[in-house]
């Protein structure tokens, strides 16, 4: 399945069968996980899928209903003072102080992790300088351009140097410049022998994982490397539409019976073809409705991942 | 409990603070305002009132009489009049607050001792009347001792503890327990909501805080600034009020510390309970300034009150504050005279105590 951490060294993080439920609704039902030190895992899913509820229980912040949490030899339920020390969490929502300085909110989660005196200034000074925040140490944090205030987000969950590093939603809300940048500082965190978990929305950020796991009701639908994923959705069951087409043009390959969906796609019009339907055979067929476009098969990404998947999950359960 | 911990809470909480202009003018101007308007605008005393006089025969008597209410504390001879319908009138106008009517035959009536004069008192403000009412008796009952007439009724009056008669002396220090009460349930009410609305509790459960040092560091800035205010209360009180403080100023401040304490738990206990800022500072409001306000003792009388809501005053910790503080101000009491409402005061703050670290374990922080 590719739930295994991929080096051969003990993983960081194991999770096993966790199960959350809030009242008669269960959030998570049942997930394993595992990570390994300088791994960037990606948890994929739309908002609801179980992704934050996960990450939740991870870092200890939700009691599981059920299952186990080991983080770098911690029993996490059982023992959350010594995993709270070796963890880093940044939530979704900005939640550090934004009447307080970069520096004083650094100051503090120091404070908070026990430092003092010259340990902790060294600490804050390091984490300034290592996130390029040095420049807005004296700024109130409510007055940080989005992107920064992410970089403090993640600056605050550092300061200890954690071993496993949870990161909810880590570039929502941030332009692409400065998510890329957030990207390399995580790159750079991992290979520094970190275990980074991070949960995501955004389908093209998945690639930037080492591995993924698709969550999908609470449940991991799939997991393992971005390009393993890909290869689950059958050759040439995604089409592209090249060139222009007319204003019917979608009505009408939305209506073949071969065509699972039809949609916009970056300019251009992308089609999925039904699970089982031969991609050869449906291509000749389509191809005199979209004349004189063409219809070409394109790389898959991981909504056509998802769609695939759960297309699957449902032939199987009909 | 970490000592790093506490103090990177503290100093954060100190810098809110110190951003917030709103909550520092509330925490310094509030205890103001309530002095003031407890010091000088609410008097149960009265001074030169104004009093109307109708002499019906001018004689050296009747004249002596109204030469000693002008001269008393309490009245001052505003205008004569000449006939009781004009006194009357100028009673209903509110032109005067009080008519004294000397009779024609006074003088001789005196020497006979049966002399009678009539105070004419505007009812609708019965307080007002019942206390002019006894200054001009006092007024009559000296002025009759001096002349060496027997009064009908000898009244002999001696006030304890208050001998310059100042409603002041007593309302002061019971304002100290208000300012007290209202500015330390308000400052902690709003301490762990604001934490819960702005999302930062999420990421402090992610951290090796613990409750007691998230309890500790909130309430330690809360805890000096209160004190600041106690002394500027009791500095005020003293100077500006000239009320005497007969005790020892060591004694007021350990047990307004201790009062301090017990309403700061009582407004993290609101913190803890409320959904949102607006409603825990509506809920600190009623449930410190009502109270201490009117089931005190702070004005009216606990003495005076009917039986069952005299019971629910024991339930009111500012009670025992009021107590305490007006008798160490005036009556030079020690804390152990007053053992028992030190005592009470100590219940109180136990279980408010043993309530915010129960109610605080559903944050959600390490034990």
């Amino acid at each position: 399945m590719g739930l295994e951490a991929r080096s051969g060294t003990a993983p960081l993080l194991v999770a096993r069968g966790l199960v959350r439920r809030f009242g008669s609704f269960t959030a998570v039902a049942g997930v394993d996980l595992e990570l390994a030190a300088g791994e960037v895992f990606g948890l994929l899913g739309a908002n609801g899928a179980g992704k934050t509820t996960t990450i939740r229980m991870l870092c200890g912040t939700l009691a599981p209903t059920a299952g186990s949490i080991v983080l770098d030899g911690i029993d996490v339920v059982r023992r959350p003072r010594a995993a709270r020390a070796r963890l880093g969490y940044a939530a979704q929502r900005f939640s550090l102080y934004g009447d307080l300085t970069v520096g004083e909110n650094l100051g503090l989660y120091a404070g908070l992790y026990g430092l003092r005196g010259a340990a902790r200034r060294a600490r804050v000074r390091w984490a300034l300088e290592a996130l390029g925040l040095a420049p807005w140490a004296g700024t109130p944090a409510a007055r940080l351009p989005p992107g920064h205030r992410r970089r403090l987000a993640l600056a605050a969950a550092v300061l200890h140097r954690p071993r496993v590093l949870f990161l909810d939603e880590p570039t929502s809300g941030v332009d692409p410049l400065a998510r890329q940048r957030l990207w390399e500082l995580l790159y750079r965190l991992a290979g520094e022998g970190a275990a980074i978990l991070v949960t995501t929305h955004h389908m093209e950020e998945a690639l930037f994982c080492d591995r993924l796991a698709l969550m999908h009701e609470g449940r991991v639908i799939a997991a393992g490397a971005p390009d393993d994923l890909r290869a689950r959705v059958p050759a040439g069951t995604v089409l592209e539409l090249e060139g222009a087409g007319d204003g019917g043009v979608r009505a009408r390959l939305a209506a073949r019976p071969e065509v699972a969906e039809v949609v916009p796609r970056a300019g251009r019009l992308r089609v999925r073809l039904r699970p089982g339907a031969d991609p050869a055979a449906a291509r000749a067929a389509l191809a005199p409705l979209v004349a004189p476009a063409r219809l070409v098969p394109a790389e898959p990404d991981f909504e056509d991942v998802f769609v695939a998947l759960l297309a699957a999950r449902g032939e199987a359960a009909a | 409990m970490r000592p790093a911990a506490v103090a990177a809470v503290a100093l954060k909480e100190w810098r809110h603070l110190r951003r917030d202009p709103t909550s520092l003018a509330l925490l310094f101007l509030m205890p103001a305002m309530l002095l003031a308007l407890f010091g000088y605008a609410i008097r149960l005393d009265i001074r030169e009132a104004p009093l109307g006089v109708l002499v019906e025969s001018p004689d050296g008597a009747a004249r002596a009489l109204v030469a000693d209410f002008d001269a008393s504390a309490a009245f001052r001879v505003a205008r004569h009049y000449r006939s009781r319908a004009a006194l009357g009138a100028a009673l209903a106008r509110g032109e005067v607050w009080a008519g004294l009517v000397v009779p024609a035959g006074y003088a001789r009536a005196l020497v006979r001792g049966r002399a009678r004069v009539q105070l004419l008192l505007d009812g609708t403000d019965a307080n007002t009347a019942r206390l002019l009412r006894n200054y001009a008796e006092l007024v009559v009952q000296r002025h009759a001792e001096a002349r060496g007439v027997a009064p009908p009724l000898a009244l002999a009056d001696r006030l304890w503890f208050n001998q310059a008669r100042e409603s002041r002396y007593a309302i002061v220090p019971g304002v100290i327990t208000l300012v007290m009460a209202v500015v330390g349930t308000l400052m902690t009410a709003l301490a762990i909501t604001r934490e819960r609305e702005q999302g930062s509790l999420a990421l402090l459960r992610a951290s090796p805080l613990r409750r007691g040092e998230l309890l500790a560091g909130k309430l330690v800035p809360y805890f000096v600034i209160g004190i600041a205010d106690v002394a500027l209360a009791a500095a005020a009180a003293v100077w500006v009020f000239d009320v005497p403080l007969r005790g020892s100023p060591a004694a007021l401040m350990a047990v307004s510390a201790l009062f301090l304490l017990v309403v700061m738990l009582q407004g993290t206990l609101i913190s803890l309970q409320a959904p949102n800022q607006v409603m825990a500072s509506q809920m600190a409001t009623v449930t410190s300034f009502l109270p201490a306000f009117l089931l005190s003792g702070f004005i009216f009388a606990i003495e005076n009150m009917p039986a069952a809501i005299r019971a629910l005053t024991y339930v009111v910790p500012a009670r025992y504050h009021v107590a305490l503080s007006k008798a160490i101000f005036l009556k030079g009491a020690g804390p152990l005279l007053l053992w028992a409402d030190v005592v009470a005061l100590g219940a109180v703050a136990a279980a408010f105590g043993v309530a915010v670290w129960r109610r605080a374990a559903r944050l959600g922080l390490l034990p």
